[in-house]
């Protein structure tokens, strides 16, 4: 099996304060949409308790990516490490991977009416530094790894949360961690 | 590209060391300066915003005339103009009244850095003015520890890390105080068990071990009955008599006043989930409380924090490396004050008026009254209570200052806008109320069009006062901001950061010398030496002398919810970032079962009202939010009727010893709710 | 929830009545005595609608200028497939252009001519076998082009899509709609049985278009998100309105017009297909519009 760089995220830890999104922006020069890393808020019914958990989630550089099989241009291409990169100079902005992307990743930069996703910061990888939000990260909650089955084989590693698309459909790079529920005691 | 320090001078406990990187003049990109440990290298997305805030379209480049206050007709004028007219009307009513004391500013924590205190220094400067005076935030809190401890002085915060038992006690870090959760993380991995005591189940109770819901304004009744668990049990510091003063006094009172079955009816929680969180925090060592600021926002709030320090001192946590009870700390804000301090008479006395009741405060002063208002680093009309009041005011001055970054709710009333500089663009010395780190911010870049520091307003207004009138101000009317900035590095500062001269503080930020836990020694500086259970200066000051509980206000059948309205994650209190998208409706959190008895569902819009004011509000049902608590966090909303139109100006029970004015009790607000 | 997709729509559905008339033009050939003017009209109608159809593509893209790279991806890409398809449609397309041209001239020719001559009714010959075989090409090109759009939309992200519905609605569309146009074409020309064969055949496709909808329609509340688009698509008028248009009205008229034997009604005629157009265009709209993705779950 080959190299597959991914995310793993500490739904534990991940306090939601949005400094992964914004150093994201900042790295890049953004503008307020697209988004190419978002912070979600797990839904409380998924749990047995109140909750008030998230998770941050970018272009998951999935195994099996629907971006790239779609594409009609070969915007995307997939590097030997496991990136998913996507060359905006190649897109003709048909946002037909915008709709094949269970996670809403990829999505169109209004103004340049081209398609934009995290690339992983590949330059600052090749480089030998983290990315830009995994470096921005206060509480330590998000962590590039190497998707592999001895990460998977150890405990509380999970491969989805409640609330996401099954990853069946294109095998994501992102694993978790958490969240578990602390003892509540509520009133009344 | 150059680099630069620079620090976040948001009223925030993290006060983050920054390093700013400029290409040609232009700000690029702001990181944390690893050096610093409390930063450790990370910014939140508060400060991660800062470029974009520095160069935001909507910030205000020049200085601003309004064409009727609340009309929005802003036309540019120049600086000239601008302080021409504030001049003038200085001396005229001067002239007028034979005093200064028409002049009044409303000051507070827009931008905590040192250097602006000049605007204070100005207004010395005129005379005796008219002064906002407290603080609308940690009043109670800080008079509480001061009769406790004799001062409030927090360990460092890195200390938490060694502790056994944490327990967070209406504080919400993940929110605001990020960079904590780092180290209470680093707790719970070697193996620190974590509680969070609030009113709602927030961000940083789903990271902890145990939440416990306390019904609001009880938490000082739930300390005493942990206290008295502790008596109960035997779990007292066999050496409270070396250190502290008037235990038996205190436990008399557990022993007479206390009974657990009311302390579980009042407060809400189960005798056996008091008796056995009682237990851990006796029997754990290290164990740590963190008081929150939310805590004290009671009528009560005093007493509150009295009662939890209490708590820490009777279970021996004092001193305890990993311990204590922490609420925050002013020992490194020791500066030299010579900016706010130019010559004055000796005699020269201020005209204070409680900044939680200034507008009232001020509309009660008819000799002379109030007639030229300056705002700086405040927003009261989006934080005040009382609004009639501010409205009644605002109509009685002659002229309004607002010196801002961007135009607020407060402007909207204001005569003259002046546009102040961003930290990145002026030199300036921040201190934090939380860590003990210290450091001087560089000017990074050039003021953004024609933005000024306070400190060069400050001077400007002398010059032209002084140009007028000679003689008429005594600040200065022009200087150097870096060497400004270096004579408040004085004597005793540059002991407590074992500096030598103050230049060194240019060379990046420093840790104040303190050792890392407060009280270690456990002698404290209260009159006594000791700690206080039984304060003299409470009694003096007519507060009772021992910890006691006294209930908070309680709800009504006009007004049955109570109304929280606490800080969220994107905002300080008013100020926001940029990019944050900003709605148009008030979010109203409140339980299902609540939510239920008004017949409302998610997404309904509803109103609130009470005899202050009304507002509509969109419903958001929430598990984890108690039954009598609806919750509104404070989130930029653009909406014509702002949040604070519902809040009255309830006041603490302590504050004027310290700060010389008692707090704000915010958190005894109270609504009714309609479905609309 | 897609969006209202007007240039996806037009494309489409133009697209496949061009390629449906065409398709008709060369069943009705199958005894090579397709009618000379009935061919050359169909032919320009169906090349006008093909460009439309092109053109209308663009304005789907950002950068409409740059759409020529969309051949890179022929490898797993199935909108690479198709435009492919679709300029080799388009390019056997002119074929037949040149091939009605070549008629119309030789046709001036052999009038003035009083006698026709072995060879010049072997160049006849050749020609309706070039315009048989032109017909048969570009129709098979134009099917594996339509079959081609279809299956861009089979992904797994959109359970509504990921099936075989988007096939055989395409299919479906450019039966119907190309023996409908056909038949308005041919109006003066064809004879009374060919367009009772081609109201038999929009008959039938109308009627197998409501079954495969209504077992879609079965098939989609299977998972959340094809329930969700169920969901819209049974509360929107417009599904309504697309009902009643593209199903129920033509399905009254055509069955009608059979049993009564109208078949040469022009008013008839023209009023069947503009409903079926209609009702397919708003269908065509429908199925961007209840178009729900798998998604994040989670509160922003």
């Amino acid at each position: 099996m080959s190299k597959q760089l991914g995310f793993l995220h500490n739904s534990e830890k991940c306090v939601g304060c949005r400094g992964c999104e914004i150093a994201c922006k900042n790295e890049y020069q953004i503008d307020a949409i697209p988004q190419w890393r978002k912070v979600f808020q797990l839904h409380e019914d998924d749990f047995s308790l109140p909750t008030r958990m998230f998770f941050s989630m970018a272009c998951n550089h999935c195994a099996n990516p629907e971006c790239l099989r779609v594409c009609p241009v070969k915007a995307y291409t997939k590097r030997a490490d496991g990136i998913v990169i996507h060359d905006p100079n190649r897109c003709i902005g048909c946002r037909l991977c915008t709709m094949a992307c269970p996670y809403d990743r990829p999505q169109i930069n209004p103004a340049k009416r081209k398609v934009e996703k995290c690339n992983l910061c590949y330059q600052r990888i090749d480089k030998g530094e983290a990315p830009s939000c995994v470096t921005a990260c206060i509480p330590g909650a998000l962590e590039l790894v190497e998707i592999n089955d001895s990460l998977d084989q150890k405990t509380g590693i999970l491969k989805t949360l409640p609330g996401l698309p099954s990853p069946n459909i294109t095998t994501p790079s992102i694993r978790f961690i958490g969240p578990t529920q602390g003892k509540q005691i509520r009133r009344d | 590209m150059k680099f630069h320090y620079n620090i976040c001078p948001r009223n925030c406990y993290d006060t983050c060391s920054i390093i700013s990187t400029t290409r040609n003049g232009v700000l690029i990109s702001v990181e944390g300066n690893p050096k610093q440990e409390y930063t450790v290298g990370k910014l939140c997305p508060k400060a991660l915003d800062d470029v974009k805030k520095v160069y935001s379209p909507q910030r205000i480049r020049y200085p601003m005339r309004q064409r009727g206050r609340y009309s929005g007709f802003w036309e540019r004028i120049s600086w000239d103009e601008a302080l021409d007219q504030i001049a003038a009307k200085i001396l005229n009513l001067k002239e007028h009244y034979g005093t200064s004391l028409p002049l009044a500013l409303n000051k507070y924590s827009g931008n905590f850095g040192v250097l602006h205190n000049a605007i204070e220094g100005l207004f010395t400067g005129i005379g005796a003015t008219t002064r906002a005076a407290g603080s609308p935030c940690w009043s109670a809190g800080i008079d509480a520890q001061t009769l406790d401890f004799g001062t409030f002085f927090c360990s460092d915060p890195l200390d938490m890390a060694n502790s056994k038992l944490i327990w967070l006690w209406g504080v919400n870090p993940a929110w605001t105080a990020v960079h904590q959760m780092p180290i209470i993380f680093d707790a719970i991995d070697r193996g620190a068990k974590v509680v969070c005591f609030d009113t709602h189940f927030s961000a940083t109770a789903a990271r902890a071990h145990q939440y416990i819901q306390v019904r609001p304004g009880t938490d000082g009744l739930l300390a005493l009955g942990f206290a008295k668990v502790l008596l109960e049990e035997n779990l007292i510091d066999s050496n409270l008599s070396s250190y502290t003063l008037g235990h038996e006094e205190f436990l008399h009172y557990l022993e007479a006043e206390i009974s657990l079955d009311n302390c579980s009816d009042i407060t809400g929680i189960a005798v056996s989930t008091i008796r056995e969180l009682a237990l851990e925090y006796g029997q754990t060592h290290p164990a740590c409380i963190w008081a929150g600021f939310g805590l004290q926002r009671y009528t009560n709030g005093g007493q509150t924090l009295r009662a939890i320090d209490a708590l820490g001192a009777l279970a021996g946590h004092l001193g305890e490396q990993g311990g204590g009870v922490q609420y925050a700390q002013f020992e490194t804000w020791r500066f030299s004050g010579a900016i706010q301090n130019p010559p004055h008479p000796i005699n020269q006395t201020e005209r204070l008026a409680n900044i939680n009741r200034f507008s009232e405060e001020a509309l009660n002063y008819t000799d002379p009254p109030v007639k030229m208002l300056w705002i700086s680093g405040r927003n009261p009309l989006s934080q005040d209570g009382n609004l009639q009041q501010w409205k009644k005011l605002i109509s009685q001055l002659d002229l309004i200052v607002v010196s801002d970054l961007f135009h607020t709710k407060s402007s909207e009333a204001a005569d003259l806008f002046l546009p102040v500089t961003t930290h990145y663009e002026h030199w300036d010395l921040n201190s934090s109320y939380w860590h003990y780190w210290v450091g001087a911010n560089e000017p990074a870049i050039l003021p953004v069009g024609e933005s000024r520091s306070d400190l060069q307003i400050a001077w400007d207004v002398s010059s032209r006062l002084n140009t007028l009138k000679p003689g008429s101000c005594t600040f200065p009317t022009s200087g150097n901001e870096k060497e400004t900035l270096l004579r408040e590095l004085g004597p005793q500062m540059l002991d407590i950061l074992g500096l030598k001269n103050p230049e060194e503080i240019l060379n990046g930020p420093v840790r104040a010398k303190f050792p890392s836990t407060t009280w270690e020694n456990r002698s404290f500086t209260t009159p006594s030496g000791h700690y206080e259970f039984f304060s003299s200066q409470a009694a003096t000051a007519h507060l009772p002398p021992l910890p006691i509980f006294v209930p908070p206000l309680n709800p009504s059948l006009d007004a049955p919810l109570r109304l929280m309205t606490p800080h969220h994650h994107s905002t300080i209190n008013s100020q926001v970032y940029a990019i944050e998208a900003h709605s148009t409706d008030f979010i109203l959190h409140l339980a299902p079962e609540v939510a239920q008895r008004y017949d409302l569902v998610v997404g309904d819009r509803a109103q609130i009202w009470n005899k202050s004011g009304q507002l509509e509000v969109v419903i958001q049902p929430q598990s984890g939010i108690s039954k009598d608590v609806v919750i509104i966090f404070q989130e930029h909303v653009k909406a014509t009727s702002p949040l604070n139109c519902l809040i009255g100006t309830p006041l603490t029970d302590m504050g004027q010893l310290t700060l010389g004015g008692r707090g704000f009790a915010l958190n005894e607000t109270f609504v009714n709710l309609r479905k609309l | 929830m897609g969006d209202w997709e007007w240039p996806l729509i037009i494309f489409t559905v133009f697209g496949q009545i061009a390629i449906g008339i065409i398709l008709m033009l060369w069943w009705l050939n199958r005894n090579r005595d397709l009618e000379s003017n009935l061919f050359r009209q169909g032919v320009y109608v169906s090349g006008g609608l093909l460009i439309v159809a092109l053109l209308a593509s663009l304005f789907h893209l950002g950068h409409p200028e740059a759409a020529y790279r969309a051949l890179a991806h022929l490898g797993s890409s199935w909108l690479s497939r198709e435009i492919l398809l679709f300029l080799l449609t388009f390019l056997a397309w002119i074929y037949l252009f040149w091939q009605s041209r070549q008629q119309k001239s030789s046709r001036v020719h052999g009038s003035v001519a009083t006698t026709i001559t072995t060879a010049q009714t072997a160049v006849g010959e050749q020609l309706i076998e070039n315009r048989s075989l032109g017909l048969g090409i570009t129709s098979v090109l134009g099917l594996l082009g339509i079959v081609s759009s279809a299956m861009i939309y089979v992904m797994p992200r959109v359970p509504a899509w990921n099936n075989v519905g988007p096939v055989l609605f395409f299919l479906l569309t450019t039966v119907l709609l190309g023996a409908l146009c056909t038949l308005v074409l041919g109006r003066k020309l064809l004879q009374t049985a060919q367009k009772k064969r081609l109201l038999q055949a929009s008959l039938g496709c109308t009627i197998l278009s409501l079954l495969v909808y209504v077992i879609y329609a079965s098939m989609l509340s299977i998972s959340i998100e094809g329930s969700a688009s169920l969901n819209f698509l049974l509360s929107s008028p417009l599904f309504w309105v697309r009902a009643l248009l593209g199903w129920f009205a033509p399905l009254f008229l055509l069955v009608s017009m059979l049993k009564n034997s109208q078949v040469n009604k022009t008013n008839l005629i023209l009023t069947v297909t503009l409903l079926a157009a209609l009702g397919e265009v708003l269908g065509r709209a429908l199925f961007y519009l209840s178009a729900i993705g798998i998604q994040i779950t989670a509160l922003f």
